[in-house]
């Protein structure tokens, strides 16, 4: 599949940011903590189902890579799918955090 | 689970659902979590699809924001989508399934080469033939080929518990005519030897069920329990000579047999017109109009009876093939397809009225769009794109509960209904509900904007109100629906109702704790057999559990089939009807609890029947001895008397709701005993225990179950109709519910400030609540009578299902009509009480 160079969505950002705070956990960012970490955080109603495309989207994107653990028996003998920031990436959001710091200059609300 | 594995993987793709069932295996949340996160990356994929649609070329680009624009004021119309998704997926799964099976059974093509070329012939007795008027119709006719096929019958049983096996016999000629052969091996000509006959080909169902489909079964023994041929000539091992195709379907008959038997004939038989060997097909590229005319004079004057009217005419036809398999399935099928039209008349309706009342709740949105240039044609796109999202999510639900309402629908299905193809969602099925989807969608949008008149436009840019026309046209939607659904719901309260009758008729004998046990011996010896069965009796009387054990010399107990005997009418009723015969002993009358009216039954030692006695059912008794006096009366059968000892009620051995016109004669004559028998068992023994009580090599079990179970069997065609108008019934049911909740939930909606200034003026809780409620009674008051009317009209239709029922029986006209009240009264409370609760100072704000 072709690399999709539309810009970030607010989500996507979300959910890219929630991975590199997820990355921090023991067992690494994969749905649950990539999921706990942004309703955490973000204090919105997340939805399951969003996430989880958003991952799927994002990967088919090349903004994330991800990697398969051995099977485990927590999770009825299935893999976890770790993920982890491309460079364009985190490209992508230093971009954007630029962007919003520029704007935010000077305002006060 | 394994739907939902199956649904997340469809959705969200084999990776991404191994991830996600992992993490709901890690964190828990089970099924529940499951489905939420299915049900939302769905609804997301949808959209995603949608959007996908209409975002590529520049003309749709206004599309898509549009659609977006829809889903967005859609979610603050929760009611209203609600009631139209749930409209939608209902009717949608029935009437896709339904499609579904009309298609396999109507609309397929028969497998059969050339259809159009093969005739079926009919007359008033069958159009059964002897082989002597076979041969004057193959001379009369040499342009056509014709083929003889027996009558289909019970072969004998197979497997455990034992399942019967079917057969019909045929012509060597059969398969030439019929244009279809076996998909491996076949026949040889000294098959239809009459010495031989025992080299079958076999279905493809009973290929897979007793050989597992493994491909040398050509030449191998298959051996079947209590076989016996038409005659109940005890046969001993066949041969598989061949395996019908899968899809092999024998056009004329309720089902496709499991065994072909191939019809020996002795020579003698060649020239006997008084025994008739079967039907025929006829396969003729042009068949002219007269060839009936032509057959039926070559009979030469002394044509047989299976083509005579009761009025002694000749009435002989040929019926293409394809037309003959209707004349099993148009009853049945049309009351279907009728009730269907009238549910997806009804759900377009409904869908329709509540899309207008909620175009009428936008008028200001509208009147703004108008008075911007926007044409009619924009208000239709607009129209159907509000319509859109809804109707996607409710077809998607729909055919998703297509599968199981087909699955559900095929294992009541009536035997007579010949499927051409199993049912199932193919693209013919899947274009079907396309078309029904995009025609509620275009009507519900057509109407939508015809409705918004210039005049509400204007009156929506002023913001002017015009309640009472709405109002108006709620009431009248509701009138329309409820007059539907009634006519609907009439006749699913008659035929279960008439059902209900039918159970509730006194069968003339217990069942609670009977078993049935049908017997088939393998020895064509009376005394052997015989003597085996005395030695079963006593085997199944000390099973633990059985209280006493009866014994039915006929294997057709319940098929309404007797002995063919005949009494001789009394002087004064030569016109007596012939009863049924029944070889029973003593314990048979113990074992029903049948008690003599008058006499008594049969002594134990009376069984054997050496005595001439008879046992007769009351309406024998009226016929016979019309002036009273039957105990103690003598009956000639034939010319041996026999002293009548006892009368008992008429009963309903042939199923329930079955009579045998002329009532029964019980005769003692277990002493002969009959290739086929029937044990009857009362007691608390398991099916099983009796299996292995009369496990023997020399007797093959056809049948054993409860007796209520195997009366309930003759009874599937109106177990069908009673649950596929009862699934029609409650869908309309739902679809009027919903209906009447939509419109009033909107109409709460809309009116808050009214009910505000209500409830400022002192209107109590309970005073705005009749003021909702009234206002839909009345309209389905209305609806009722429309209704009554249609039904009175529509009843006719089902009129030959009801059983003791007449069709403007008022009790059940009642309930229907109180089942609508209920629905649509429940249906207009809900929002109503919910309405009822305002805050006066909050809800005048508001407005």
């Amino acid at each position: 599949m072709g690399k999709d160079l539309s810009p970030l969505g607010e989500f996507e950002q979300m959910v890219l940011l929630a991975v590199l705070q997820a990355a921090n956990h023991a067992d690494g960012a994969y749905g649950i903590t990539v999921f706990d970490e942004l309703a955490r955080r973000s204090k919105r109603l997340v939805s399951r189902g969003a996430v989880y495309m958003t991952l799927d989207r994002l990967e088919k994107k090349g903004l994330l890579k991800s990697s398969v653990t051995e099977p485990l028996a927590e999770r009825g003998g299935r893999s976890r799918r770790c993920y982890e920031l491309t460079k364009p990436a985190r490209a992508a959001l230093r971009e954007s955090q630029r962007a919003l710091m520029n704007l935010w200059a000077g305002v006060e609300l | 689970m394994k739907p939902l594995n199956w649904w997340l993987r469809s959705v969200a793709g084999e990776d991404l659902a191994r991830d996600i069932l992992g993490d709901v295996e890690e964190r828990g949340g089970g099924l529940a979590r499951l489905f939420a996160i299915a049900a939302d990356i769905t609804a997301r994929r949808v959209i995603e699809l949608v959007a996908a649609t209409f975002n590529g070329p520049h003309r749709f680009g206004r599309g898509v924001s549009e659609f977006r624009h829809a889903v967005r004021s859609l979610r603050r119309a929760p009611w209203y989508s609600a009631a139209v998704v749930l409209v939608i997926a209902v009717t949608g799964a029935l009437a896709t399934a339904g499609f579904a099976i009309v298609d396999g059974v109507l609309f397929k093509r028969l497998p059969i080469p050339n259809p159009e070329s093969l005739y079926a012939t009919t007359g008033p007795g069958g159009a059964a033939l002897s082989l002597a008027d076979l041969d004057a119709w193959r001379r009369e006719a040499p342009e056509v080929r014709i083929a003889l096929y027996g009558r289909d019958f019970v072969l004998g049983a197979i497997g455990a518990p034992p399942k019967p096996v079917t057969a019909l016999t045929v012509e060597s000629s059969f398969f030439d005519v019929l244009g279809e052969h076996p998909a491996a091996g076949g026949w040889r000509l000294e098959d239809f030897q009459p010495a031989s006959r025992t080299r079958v080909i076999i279905s493809d169902r009973l290929w897979r069920r007793v050989f597992g489909g493994r491909p040398d079964v050509i030449g191998r023994t298959l051996e079947i329990a209590g076989a016996a041929d038409h005659l109940r000539r005890p046969m001993g091992t066949f041969e598989i000579a061949g395996v019908l195709p899968a899809d092999f379907v024998f056009p004329v008959n309720r089902s496709t047999p499991d065994v072909l038997l191939p019809m020996a004939v002795p020579a003698a038989k060649f020239s006997d017109r008084n025994s008739s060997a079967g039907r025929v097909l006829i396969r003729g590229g042009n068949v002219p109009a007269s060839l009936p005319q032509r057959l039926t004079a070559a009979f030469g004057g002394a044509a047989p009876t299976s083509i005579q009217s009761d009025t002694g005419k000749f009435e002989l036809a040929l019926v293409p093939i394809t037309r003959y398999l209707m004349l099993w399935q148009r009853d049945t099928l049309t009351s279907a397809f009728a009730a269907c039209a009238v549910l997806m008349l009804l759900a377009i309706i409904n869908v329709a009225a509540l899309s207008t009342l909620r175009a009428q709740q936008q008028a200001h949105e509208l009147g703004i769009r108008r008075a911007l240039g926007a044409t009619k044609m924009d208000l239709l796109r607009l129209a159907l794109f509000d319509e859109a999202p809804l109707v996607i999510a409710g077809s998607i639900l729909s055919l998703a509960a297509t599968p199981w309402v087909i699955a559900a629908a095929v294992e009541r299905l009536s035997e007579r209904i010949v499927l051409i193809k199993t049912p199932s969602v193919d693209w013919r099925v899947m274009l079907f509900w396309l078309g029904l989807a995009a025609l509620i969608a275009v009507i519900a949008a057509v109407v939508r904007t015809l409705a918004v008149s210039p005049k509400s436009v204007a009156a929506g840019v002023r913001g002017a109100r015009t309640s009472t026309r709405r109002a108006a046209f709620g009431n009248a939607a509701v009138a329309v629906q409820v007059a539907l659904a009634f006519t609907i719901t009439i006749g699913g309260t008659l035929i279960a109702g008439s059902l209900w009758k039918l159970w509730q008729e006194p069968v003339g004998y217990s069942l609670a704790h009977v078993s049935l046990v049908e017997l088939s011996h393998q020895s064509a010896e009376t005394a052997a057999r015989r003597a085996l069965m005395l030695t079963l009796l006593d085997r199944v009387r000390e099973l633990p559990g059985v209280d006493e054990v009866g014994l039915v010399n006929n294997g057709e107990f319940l098929t309404g089939a007797s002995r063919s005997m005949f009494f001789e009418p009394p002087a004064d009723n030569k016109g007596a009807r012939q009863p049924g015969v029944w070889p029973v002993d003593a314990a048979f009358f113990r074992v029903l609890g049948i008690e003599a009216v008058e006499g008594r039954t049969f002594t134990d030692s009376e069984s054997s029947g050496e005595q001439p006695v008879i046992v007769i059912s009351e309406s024998v008794a009226a016929a016979f001895f019309p002036k009273g006096g039957a105990v103690g009366g003598v009956m000639k059968k034939f010319s041996t008397p026999l002293r009548v000892v006892g009368v008992v009620r008429d009963a309903q051995v042939g199923g329930l709701g079955y009579k045998i016109p002329g009532g029964q004669v019980y005769l003692p004559d277990t002493a002969k005993t009959d290739q086929r028998a029937t044990l009857l068992v009362r007691g608390r023994a398991t099916i099983d225990d009796l299996l292995r009580a009369v496990a023997s090599e020399k007797v093959g079990v056809m049948r054993a179950m409860p007796l209520a179970d195997a009366l309930a069997r003759p009874n599937r065609d109106p177990l069908f109709r009673v649950w596929l108008f009862s699934a029609f019934t409650i869908a309309a049911l739902s679809i009027v519910g919903v209906g009447v909740f939509g419109i009033v939930a909107m109409s709460v909606g809309r009116r808050t400030g009214e009910l505000g200034i209500r409830a400022a003026l002192g209107a109590t809780r309970e005073a705005l609540v009749a003021l909702f409620v009234r206002e839909q009674l009345i309209a389905v008051a209305i609806g009722l009578a429309i209704g009554g009317g249609l039904a009175a009209w529509a009843v006719k239709f089902i009129k030959t299902y009801l059983f003791k029922t007449p069709p403007t029986d008022p009790r059940l006209w009642a309930i229907a009509a109180l089942l609508l009240l209920i629905v649509a009264g429940t249906a207009a409370l809900i929002p109503s009480l919910g309405a009822s609760r305002v805050d006066p100072l909050r809800a005048l704000r508001e407005d």
